[in-house]
């Protein structure tokens, strides 16, 4: 009788030791947030290591918004532009052909593509949503995101960039970024992926809150 | 996107930067999204990261949600 509790006291305790080691474990490696939670789009506290850079991303948004309340005044909905009507300066049809070549790889990483036409700018939003909503993890999320990027260029031509240009003369790489930006804006996102150190963007309130997959909150993002 | 503009940034060390800023007044992607996760985790940070991990570039990318 003695023998048995004292075995189901070790049995209690090593199945707890058991649970606090795999709980500490998905904390460090960000599995803490729930699905639920994703779902119902609740602000997601991160619970990474107090150095990883995400995690005083999202904190820091989280205080500046707890704080501020709202950010920067924007323009008015009504003045957003037709993006379907600007063209980019190698002409629509290459703009397409970005735009196809950009949404194949991003449905390969979410293992899903939308029926809408390859042309069609509002596939690329769901596909991001999709990508959102599917998983959980924002780590598996970027992840993935960088694949895209990634699958966009040949494997070899980031890394040449960056021993030609970027480790012997940052300035002048840095600098070249920018005009580049400025020629390739085009209605695609792919020009977005020039942006640096800056940006500012507006949306609506309302339309930050009607989304259903993890929403943050609104407020300005700084390091 | 929308309109955007070059301008001068504080960059490491306190120094100005001339020209090595972008400031994009509207982004397509966000606008249409509606989403700040959205924005933060499948474009801003894997852009950051592509920028320094595999361009050897070391950009932020600071974005302003606003009504």
């Amino acid at each position: 009788m003695s023998l048995r509790f004292t075995m189901g006291i070790f049995k209690r305790s090593t199945v707890g030791i058991l649970f606090a080691l795999i709980s500490s474990l998905a904390k460090v490696h960000g599995y803490s947030q729930s699905r639920a939670c994703a779902r119902k789009g609740a602000t997601i506290l991160p619970r990474l290591h107090a150095q990883d850079p995400v995690s005083r991303l999202e904190t820091e948004v989280i205080k500046t918004t707890a704080k501020t309340g709202s950010t920067v005044p924007g323009p008015p909905v009504d003045t957003k532009p037709d993006y379907a009507n600007i063209i980019g300066p190698l002409g629509k049809r290459m703009d397409q052909v970005f735009l196809s070549v950009f949404r194949g790889k991003l449905a390969e990483q979410v293992g899903v593509d939308s029926s809408l036409p390859s042309t069609d700018f509002k596939a690329i939003t769901d596909l991001a949503g999709a990508m959102n909503a599917r998983f959980t993890n924002r780590l598996e999320i970027q992840r993935r995101a960088h694949a895209v990027l990634r699958a966009l260029f040949p494997s070899w031509l980031p890394r040449s960039y960056a021993v030609l240009f970027s480790k012997p003369f940052p300035a002048v790489s840095a600098s070249c970024l920018q005009p580049i930006t400025i020629q390739s804006r085009t209605n695609q996102k792919f020009s977005c992926f020039f942006n640096t150190i800056q940006t500012a963007v507006f949306v609506s309130n309302e339309r930050l809150g009607d989304k259903n997959y993890g929403n943050l909150a609104h407020g300005r993002i700084g390091d | 996107m929308g309109e955007s503009e070059i301008n001068d940034v504080e960059v490491d060390g306190g120094m100005m930067g001339k020209s090595q800023g972008l400031l994009v007044k509207r982004c397509r992607f966000l606008e249409e999204s509606g989403c700040a996760s959205v924005c933060v985790n499948s474009c801003k940070v894997p852009t950051q990261n592509f920028f320094m991990q595999d361009m050897g570039v070391s950009r932020d990318r600071h974005v302003s949600f606003a009504s």
